[in-house]
């Protein structure tokens, strides 16, 4: 019974976190393309509070937005088939809500007899699981453009086919040397071999264990992901893409997925290449340092930002909230150098430190993606055809190929 | 391997732009004026709202010499002359003197035909807004009372 209740905390809490994130990153995509761009980017959306014009630097932006949708008409094209029609954005929602089920966020905490999992399912092929949910997630875009009955959405829907089937095989390729490099495909047992040292100085992370690997990986889950340079299913400049015919709440799950699937493509990556939870130089049996370090460095951060923030942007809100994120990261690391080393407390201190690092890491890899994706032109579609069958595969397969002789 | 570095290249572009803004705000690159809140300001040549000048005396500094009226290519001054009274050195000075803005085409050439720098155009403000045609025939009490650029500072 009690592990039911847990379960459904998980969900309701990975849901909360999902949804938040992909409403906030749809501002930090606007606002970090502005100031790449030397604009500002949106910060006008305020509310009034006790007399004052409370904008939060354009964070009630996604707000205002969700609001909007909500009130537009949700139109159904004439024409359209309007099961698959109505259908497409759960799917695609479903699909990259799915892929998170067995990613480790932290490792097994053992409260007595009970095991609280950080993640919904440690499937001894959690890898291919992975793989398969994110392959999955197209058929949202499939089938938004194909039920549309509009010829510019099945164009959209017809490229993000093609561009999974082409992108499919360099995925399969680059995780199937990884897969040989670890000798496992439980995500959980890859996240604890990246634990020790490489050649004595570098993390044994997949990085660095295998960087054509993670090269290829990453070109090819920005692919699936429709990520900019890879995002004709949708280029917003010639074909408006499969969910042309969406609007309202419809269109936002659309909008929302794609952006949830860019923090599951960083889960990824981190899984994989970046070490997952593992904190660089210092094995999971010695946190007495590493916990205390942490939590410094994530409080020293926001405290030096706020600083900018009053500073140069006058912006009073971002202020107090990171020099309150700052202070509280630092009495944490107090706590956390105090308290006895082994015990339940200092285990959760520990577990939130890792769930820390994790996050972290996927930050620093959607930041990439985003800063890719405002640095690079749109590929053509034949390049992009190109690119996967030409390039990218034949280095796939020499890849494995030298990844067998070398482990052999 | 070529194409990666020219695209790890780019990357280091946008990424100092947007570290170089997101410390440094308006200290950095981004040259955005947020309108309502913020205004440039308009320089010193900047052709405005016309205004008619005092003499040091109270008077008009206008002689009425049409002049302005003459050169005018939007026809929208109109002098009408009287005579000063009592024994002023300077005899005549206008009785009604009406621009009609709606008219005027902002090019200046008043300005530069005036012998007596009586009408300028550096009142720094635009004409404001209205839903009625009357607010824009400003007449000789009007012009005289708008301010100057540097004197409103």
């Amino acid at each position: 019974m009690i592990g039911i209740i847990i379960e459904v905390v998980k969900v309701a809490i990975f849901l909360l976190v999902a949804l938040t994130a992909g409403a906030i990153l749809s501002w930090v995509e606007r606002r970090m393309s502005g100031l790449i761009q030397d604009r500002l980017g949106p910060n006008r959306a305020n509310v009034v509070l006790f007399g004052r014009n409370i904008t939060l630097g354009g964070l009630l932006h996604p707000v205002a937005d969700g609001i909007k949708m909500l009130f537009k008409e949700d139109f159904i094209p004439d024409g359209a088939n309007k099961v698959l029609f109505v259908l497409a954005p759960f799917l695609a929602m479903f699909f990259v809500l799915l892929g998170f089920a067995s990613i480790p966020v932290a490792q097994n905490l053992s409260i007595g007899e009970f095991v609280l999992k950080f993640h919904f399912f440690d499937f001894n092929i959690g890898v291919l699981y992975l793989f398969a949910i994110s392959s999955l997630s197209i058929y949202g875009a499939i089938l938004g453009g194909y039920s549309s009955n509009n010829k510019w959405a099945l164009f959209g829907g017809v490229r993000a086919a093609a561009q999974l089937i082409s992108y499919e095989t360099v995925i399969g390729l680059s995780i199937l040397s990884m897969v040989m490099y670890f000798n496992t495909i439980s995500t959980s047992e890859i996240v604890s071999k990246q634990d020790s040292l490489l050649f004595g100085f570098l993390p044994n992370w997949g990085i660095f264990a295998q960087p054509i690997s993670f090269i290829l990986l990453f070109i090819a889950l920005l692919a699936e992901g429709k990520r900019a340079p890879f995002d004709i299913p949708e280029g917003e400049s010639e074909i408006i893409g499969y969910f042309v015919e969406y609007s309202g709440l419809k269109f936002a799950m659309f909008f929302l997925s794609e952006f949830i699937e860019v923090v599951f493509v960083g889960c990824i990556i981190t899984l994989l290449f970046l070490g997952g939870y593992n904190i660089p130089y210092l094995p999971a049996d010695n946190y007495a340092l590493a916990v205390p370090s942490i939590f410094f460095i994530t409080g020293i951060f926001p405290l030096i930002l706020s600083y900018f923030a009053l500073r140069y942007h006058r912006s009073y809100s971002f202020f107090i909230i990171l020099l309150t994120v700052g202070i509280l990261m630092l009495i944490l690391t107090i706590l956390a150098a105090l308290v006895p080393q082994i015990g339940l407390v200092f285990e959760i201190f520990v577990r939130f430190a890792q769930i820390l690092v994790f996050s972290i890491k996927t930050g620093v890899v959607v930041f990439v993606m985003f800063l890719i994706r405002w640095t690079l032109p749109r590929y053509r579609f034949d390049q992009l055809l190109r690119l996967s069958w030409q390039r990218l595969v034949p280095i796939s397969i020499l890849n494995v190929i030298i990844t067998g002789l070398l482990i052999l | 391997m070529k194409g990666l570095i020219g695209i790890l290249k780019g990357l280091k572009v946008t990424f100092s732009h947007f570290v170089s803004n997101i410390l440094f705000g308006k200290k950095g690159s981004i040259v955005t004026i947020e309108y309502p809140d913020e205004r440039l300001k308009y320089g010193p040549n900047w052709r405005g709202v016309h205004r008619l000048l005092l003499r040091d005396d109270g008077t008009p500094r206008c002689v009425a010499c049409y002049m302005c009226q003459t050169i005018c290519p939007a026809l929208c001054i109109k002098i009408t002359a009287t005579e000063r009274p009592n024994s002023h050195p300077i005899e005549k000075m206008p009785a009604e003197f009406i621009i009609d803005e709606l008219r005027c085409v902002v090019c200046g050439l008043c300005v530069e035909a005036c012998p007596e720098d009586a009408i300028r155009m550096d009142s720094g403000r635009h004409m404001p807004p209205s839903t009625d045609r009357g607010h824009f025939i400003l007449n000789s009490k009007v012009l005289h009372s708008i301010k100057g650029y540097q004197d409103r500072e």
